[in-house]
């Protein structure tokens, strides 16, 4: 048995086992941290940000999917500076790609008063949708850089590596060596990425196909 | 951007000859796997006319071992390499505020109209790419223009073109001089005259005199904390990674690269052979194996200086050594090798864990932390980052000791500082100083103060993400404590100076694009706030001004502030926030 550890999560006590992160101890306690690029079965690499709690005692907000509890610690995960943060990140999201097939996104920024339009008229990232195999259409403008198809095509499950980086910054993107198509990376058509890509950027074809002839 | 007509395609068998030099290239690299994959672009985009075909990134690929997509999504990170073709010269011009301020839109216009190509574009006939730039660390010299890897600054565009050569004006001075010891004396490409200056006496008193511990301990008297900004302090620092599991490593952070910060540059172009004796005692002090010098891309002249005091110290055989402690006749051996490494065009890269991937071969995309580099830094290995302006001063405190470093200081600010100073003063350049110095004195008796007949306006202190000081606080003493007391940033050191002509507006809508280019574009903050960030404060430096303007920065900058994980993204926000509170009614 693991040592427990006692902290403290919006006033309340609760115990957890050593190397537990925030999101899973609030989890077990009943309390429901937002999430976008965590996935259970996947490195945890902290990019969305909208996991980020207030940890007593330290500078900056802390991203749940990663950090650690440890003994003691006091966590506040609905505050002020939270849901600012929460807020703007998502409106942030929703003035580059386009959200229209990502429900959960689209209600809790509802539910915490984020504004769709805030921040409107910039750069946009938008792709053509790409059809360029029988099994699965990649439509990046959908794309919210959650890292988690990369992730599945190399190390974390696939070792394929069909899949990077593309561009820097707001201009990031997922992309093949030179934007070649599918067929001509090491793709392998196994699925994983479309399995878990949480906005619809990546789906079957049968699907893509049923969704434009409506 | 169209491909050049005569640039080398693939199938012609230029190319195809190139493609077999290629091997040349790798087998002198050796097949080390990722970690040189930044190494073997460089070489090779220089063999293929500026650009990278896919069959040579393919061939580097499968011969480091590297899947093909990762060797791309590299090449995509960094601004340096070019996975399309570019004009056989390229001229990159600096836009950023110290180059604004003398005249770079002019001097990017007129080569635009010479050309005859818009910035971004190469020329019909392929000979010419002509590149807007973000800072190219020559602010002293400003307008700044590099033309391949030569300097121009300051550039005219006649004398560009033609290719004449700007001579090289140095440009320090200061009432000490600790870091700046040997600048504009000393050879910088001679061992030999760097020891007739006394240089390597440090080295050797601590091979001969001192355990690690001692020196150690020497450095955390000495109260040095880091000048790249972060002011962490070196001692310490060096005492953590000691205390880890072997192998550690030691890397010198050569990646200055914010608009305003040119004082790193200076020392490596001016005195090599001081940083790399002060990255030896840091090996020697932590038990460091393996040494990286990491120099920013674009100062090729800092890379080929660093590249030839290392092979000019193997071979003198300083990369090791055996000292004996007098008193308990304990021997600890020594032995230590460095590799000179050059970015690529990225300044999260000066982020030391952005730093660390990039040496590794990869994206520079920061890390999370903890854990901490002294615990888990290059490959997981307990790893020591210092500034090059932080190992430059570890000879002089080794030789005279903590208590003479300390006395050039104030009580909390220790020994002295390199100060960049740029923009509208009539003597930019790097000034070395004691803590405790006030400000009017590096702006006015330093830098000789501004033009005639103008007056101050601002001084943005500690670079792009440092904070803004106005006229009121000249007097303020140049420390640590008293800048935190008005609200300024000492942070690397850079001072940008700002008369009355300048448009505000303007300089902090470079500011935005700076940091929206460089967001590596890991986390969403910084990512997309970055960029948010830079439309607002360009559109309204056009005019264009909307009343959500004010609350919409405000909640920007705590968003980015807060969440980001890296500083860049913690900091982008900074001067924007500090000149919020100078000048509200630029906001309304």
């Amino acid at each position: 048995m693991a040592d427990l550890i006692s902290l403290t999560i919006n006033g309340r006590t609760v115990r957890a086992p050593a190397g537990t992160t925030i999101l899973n101890a609030a989890h077990s306690a009943g309390v429901e941290i937002p999430t976008l690029c965590y996935h259970p079965n996947l490195t945890a690499n902290g990019i969305c940000r909208l996991c980020v709690v207030e940890v007593v005692g330290a500078r900056n907000l802390q991203p749940a999917c990663v950090v650690p509890v440890a003994q003691g610690m006091v966590v506040n995960t609905e505050t002020e500076r939270v849901l600012t943060a929460r807020r703007v990140i998502l409106e942030l999201l929703a003035s580059t790609v386009d959200l229209s097939e990502a429900p959960e996104i689209l209600a809790y920024m509802k539910r915490i008063g984020a504004q769709e339009g805030r921040f409107e008229g910039g750069v946009r990232r938008e792709f053509p949708v790409a059809v360029d195999n029988p099994f699965y259409i990649r439509d990046y403008s959908k794309c919210v850089m959650c890292w988690r198809c990369i992730q599945v095509c190399a190390g974390d499950v696939q070792n394929t590596y069909a899949l990077t980086w593309g561009g820097r910054g707001i201009h990031s993107h997922v992309a093949t060596a030179y934007g070649v198509p599918m067929p001509q990376t090491t793709c392998v058509f196994c699925g994983n990425c479309v399995g878990v890509c949480p906005t619809g950027a990546l789906k079957g074809r049968t699907e893509y196909e049923l969704t434009i002839e409506d | 951007m169209d491909a050049p007509t005569l640039a080398p395609t693939i199938e012609s068998p230029l190319a195809q000859e190139r493609l077999s030099e290629l091997e040349h290239i790798l087998a002198q690299h050796g097949p080390r796997g990722q970690t040189i994959l930044l190494e073997v672009l460089h070489d090779a985009q220089a063999l293929f006319g500026g650009w990278l075909p896919e069959p040579a990134l393919r061939r580097i690929a499968t011969y480091l071992d590297v899947p093909l997509a990762d060797v791309y999504g590299v090449t995509e990170f960094y601004d340096m390499f070019h996975t399309e073709p570019v004009g056989r010269q390229l001229i990159r011009v600096c836009v950023d505020g110290p180059c604004a301020v003398r005249g770079s839109d002019a001097l990017l216009a007129a080569l635009g109209e010479r050309l005859g190509c818009a910035p971004g574009q190469t020329t019909a006939d392929g000979a010419v790419t002509l590149e807007p730039v973000r800072c190219l660390g020559l602010c002293d010299r400003a307008p700044a223009a590099l033309v391949n890897s030569t300097r121009h600054a300051p550039a005219a565009a006649d004398t560009l073109l033609d290719g004449s050569p700007v001579p090289a004006q140095l440009k320090i001075g200061g009432l000490v001089k600790v870091a700046l010891t040997n600048v504009g004396v000393v050879d910088p490409t001679s061992l030999e005259d760097y020891r007739a200056q006394g240089g390597m006496a440090a080295l050797r008193k601590v091979l001969r005199e001192m355990t690690p511990a001692q020196v150690i301990d020497q450095m955390k008297a000495s109260k040095l904390v880091g000048r790249g900004g972060a002011a962490f302090p070196a001692g310490l620092k060096w005492e953590f990674a000691a205390r880890n599991p072997r192998p550690r490593y030691v890397i010198c952070n050569a990646d200055e690269s914010e608009p305003g910060a040119f004082k790193d540059r200076v020392l490596m172009d001016g005195d090599p052979f001081r940083v790399i004796e002060g990255l030896l005692i840091a090996c020697y002090a932590t038990g460091a194996e393996h040494a990286f010098v990491y120099v920013r891309g674009e100062h090729r002249l800092g890379y080929e200086r660093f590249s030839e005091a290392v092979r000019q110290v193997e071979q003198a055989g300083y990369l090791c050594g055996e000292s004996v402690d007098q008193g308990t006749q304990e021997r600890t051996s020594f032995a230590c090798r460095i590799e000179v490494r050059r970015g690529a065009g990225a300044y999260v890269c000066g982020e030391e864990t952005a730093l660390m991937e990039s040496i590794e071969g990869k994206r520079g995309f920061p890390r999370l932390r903890p854990p901490y580099p002294v615990e888990a830094g290059l490959w997981g290995h307990p790893t020591v980052i210092n500034n090059v302006e932080t190992l430059a001063k570890v000879p002089s405190i080794i030789m005279h000791g903590p208590v003479w470093y300390n006395a050039l200081g104030t009580s909390e600010s220790a020994g002295t500082k390199l100060f960049a100073v740029s923009g509208s003063v009539v003597r930019p350049g790097v000034y070395e100083t004691p803590f405790g110095m006030p400000l009017h004195h590096l702006i006015y008796d330093l830098a000789g103060g501004l033009g005639e007949g103008r007056t101050l306006q601002g001084v943005l202190t500690g670079g792009a993400a440092g904070t803004f000081l106005t006229a009121t606080h000249l007097d303020v003493p140049l420390t640590f404590e008293d800048f935190r007391k008005v609200g300024g940033t000492i942070g690397a050191g850079t001072i940008m100076v700002f008369d009355d002509t300048v448009d505000l507006p303007d300089v902090l809508a470079r500011i935005g694009a700076f940091f929206a280019h460089e967001s590596c574009g890991k986390c969403y903050p910084c990512q997309m706030g970055t960029q948010r960030q830079a439309e607002i404060l360009a559109r309204r430096a056009r005019g264009e001004k909307r009343a959500g303007d004010w609350i919409d920065l405000q909640e920007l900058a705590a968003t980015m502030t807060d969440a980001s994980i890296c500083g860049l993204g913690q900091a982008a926000a900074t001067a924007i926030l500090s000149a919020q509170v100078r000048w509200p009614e630029l906001f309304t």
